[in-house]
């Protein structure tokens, strides 16, 4: 390598990090716009709260007695009931709403004195700063002290700029929470779960009004109080064993069978939640590394430690995303046990808790698949399991999530697990109903293939499959 | 079957309207009092932030709600003179007067709640695009571009 080579990587390296400290600049400025944004809009809804609460005795007395006296209403005795309560209300309401408007003001004028009492602070401490290293170097009052003086402050500005740009450039928290204040923080209460989006039913079943507001989904969103209750876990001078135990739970080991990694993580999940006993998040995490550790296709594993870390994780109510985490953790540990109506009656749980999860519906839909499979799904089967080529009208025949469980069947013939779940109980394990008719097919099937036969067929299969998953919409429920 | 099944208290009446009107001025009062968090001259010296405002006011609003109705609910069964109204179970009652009495409020806060919900996502999204930017990284690729492909023509 020549010098000139040298010298164009590191005009390359500092072009590629100003380019990249740019792009990070303007995301933090969105970011910041976003903030701003969200706060703008929500602050508002405490006084416009407020203000219909004015209207609120009318319509509640309104309905009230029209339920109550029916067509002997007296809208005499009505009319001055309100006019009390009216009286009574009215003052109060107009001192908490005249706070209410008050907030956005209240809220820009604690950041100013915070940045102003902030930037005092720093001055304060940097000439103090300065001061002592001044005495230190030039005890005896030296004539150069100026000439010193001057040169350090230059050292000092030059300082000041390396440590600028290095906050420029990554200045943003590991895991900051969306709505994380600039203000010192305090700790926030968890939001207890609220099942949200569900409307009042009537007494023959009907939806009486509109759904009730999301408010859990916000109140969650909002909430860092999980996060606080996480934080030594997170901590960076204690390991970070949370975050550490995650990563190690989604690393992919070499073999599928191979738990090395489940191990190693629920070691740093334990010494999360040794950390931080009260973390949901923890012993969320600890349940689902416990329950991969002891995975056994054939539901012979023996799961109460994954299952004693979930219940303690629900015993500490989550936040619902937590919740509905641990719950679809425990459906999973149901459908190992091959319980599968327990599984069913968790994941369903836990929809309630977080409606839109994909990894819910998607194990419901496998569960349905394993508990009652469609003949034309077995059919299909039977042929991957021979080595059969599946022509493109049974691929029509067939839904995303079986069509999606298919692809695991030539992994069946040639003996490997795709994955931890009902799927591998229905095409490996002697007492899935499927499985044993199966048995004689799959075991038949796997000759060739130790005998080092290509196996075309299956591959044919898959990327005939994976081209249909991907180009049709039509099957997606 | 409303005029069938009612019957005649006049005595009580009057105190059916004011225990009514009794419910509304100790639920509102006893909002008030627990939104002091969010309505007093320093309630954000006292709150630390907006964003906790926030969080403890929508909590506020659906337990006021719900207690609220449900105390309403109670009061009417025990003081209605139609039949229908006091066989109606208590908690349904009561999501009936929510569905009517609370809709214009519980519609504010649902359309703040998909508001906030919207900027949150967004937010997300950009942390997401934070975490994956790295500096460092690309400073690497830029001295390994330097020192590879371009640079060999020249060393």
């Amino acid at each position: 390598m020549g010098e000139s080579s040298k010298t164009l990587g590191l005009m390359n390296a500092a072009l590629q990090a100003g380019a990249e400290s740019e792009k990070r600049k303007a995301l933090q400025q969105k970011y910041k716009q976003l903030r701003a944004q969200a706060l703008t809009g929500a602050l508002p809804v405490v006084a416009d709260y407020l203000k219909g609460l004015h209207h609120l005795p009318e319509s509640v007395l309104d309905y009230c007695c029209a339920k109550c006296f029916g067509g002997d209403i007296s809208f005499e005795h009505q009319h001055r009931i309100l006019n009390v309560v009216q009286e009574r209300l009215g003052p109060k309401l107009d001192v908490a709403l005249g706070a209410a408007l008050s907030l956005p003001d209240a809220e820009r004028n604690a950041k100013r004195e915070a940045a102003e009492f902030a930037q005092a602070a720093r001055k304060e401490a940097s000439a103090a700063r300065w001061r002592s290293i001044g005495r230190a170097i030039l005890p005896n009052g030296s004539r150069d002290i100026k000439l010193a003086t001057a040169g350090m402050a230059i050292l000092g500005l030059l300082g000041a700029i390396a440590i600028l740009v290095y906050r420029q450039t990554d200045p943003t928290p590991k895991n900051p929470a969306p709505f994380s204040s600039t203000m010192p923080q305090p700790i926030r209460p968890t939001i207890l779960p609220v099942h949200e989006g569900t409307a009042p039913i009537g007494p023959k079943g009907e939806q009486l009004t509109q759904p009730r507001p999301r408010l859990g989904a916000v109140a969650n969103a909002i909430a860092t109080g999980a996060e606080s209750q996480c934080a030594r876990a997170r901590a960076p001078e204690m390991g970070e064993p949370l975050t550490a135990a995650f990563k190690l739970s989604e690393t992919k080991a070499a073999k599928a069978a191979d738990t090395t990694y489940y191990k190693i993580a629920a070691a740093k999940a334990e010494e999360a939640t040794t950390m931080d006993p009260e973390c949901s998040e923890a012993w969320s995490l600890l349940a689902y590394v416990r329950y991969r550790c002891a995975y056994d296709i054939c539901g012979l594993g023996d799961y109460s430690a994954a299952r004693e870390a979930a219940n303690k994780a629900l015993s500490l109510e989550p936040t619902p995303k937590i919740h509905a985490a641990v719950l679809r953790n425990m459906a999973r540990i149901a459908a190992a046990e091959l319980k599968w109506n327990e599984a069913e009656r968790l994941l369903n749980d836990s929809l309630s808790y977080d409606p839109g999860n994909h990894d819910a519906r998607s194990w419901l839909a496998d569960l349905g698949i394993v508990t009652n499979p469609r003949p034309e799904f077995i059919a299909a089967v039977r042929k991957v399991v021979a080595g059969e080529i599946i022509e493109e009208e049974e691929i029509k025949e067939l839904s995303l999530p079986e069509m999606t469980n298919l692809l695991n069947a030539p992994l069946a013939r040639n003996g490997r697990r795709l994955n931890a779940g009902p799927a591998d109980w229905f095409f490996f394990c002697d007492g899935s109903p499927l499985g044993y008719h199966l048995r004689v097919d799959v075991n038949s099937a796997r000759s060739p293939v130790k005998n080092g036969t290509p196996d075309s067929a299956n591959t044919q299969l898959i990327t005939g499959l994976r081209k249909r998953l991907t180009s049709s919409s039509t099957f997606v429920e | 079957m409303v005029s069938k099944g009612t019957s005649t208290f006049e005595d009580g009446e009057a105190s059916a309207y004011e225990a009514l009107g009794r419910i509304v001025c100790d639920n509102v009062h006893a909002f008030l009092a627990s939104l002091e968090f969010a309505t007093t001259k320093d309630a954000l010296v006292k709150s630390g932030s907006v964003e906790e405002i926030l969080n403890k006011f929508l909590a506020s609003t659906d337990t006021f709600a719900e207690s609220f109705c449900i105390s309403l609910a109670r009061a009417v069964r025990q003081n209605a003179l139609v039949q229908e109204t006091r066989a109606t179970p208590t908690s349904t009652l009561g999501s009936e007067i929510r569905a009517e009495a609370f809709e214009a409020l519980d519609a504010l806060v649902a359309r703040h709640s998909n508001r906030t919900s919207e900027v949150i996502g967004q937010m997300r999204q950009v942390l997401g695009e934070l975490q994956d930017t790295n500096v460092l990284d690309a400073a690497i690729d830029g001295a390994a571009a330097g020192w590879g492909s371009r640079a060999r023509p020249w060393a």
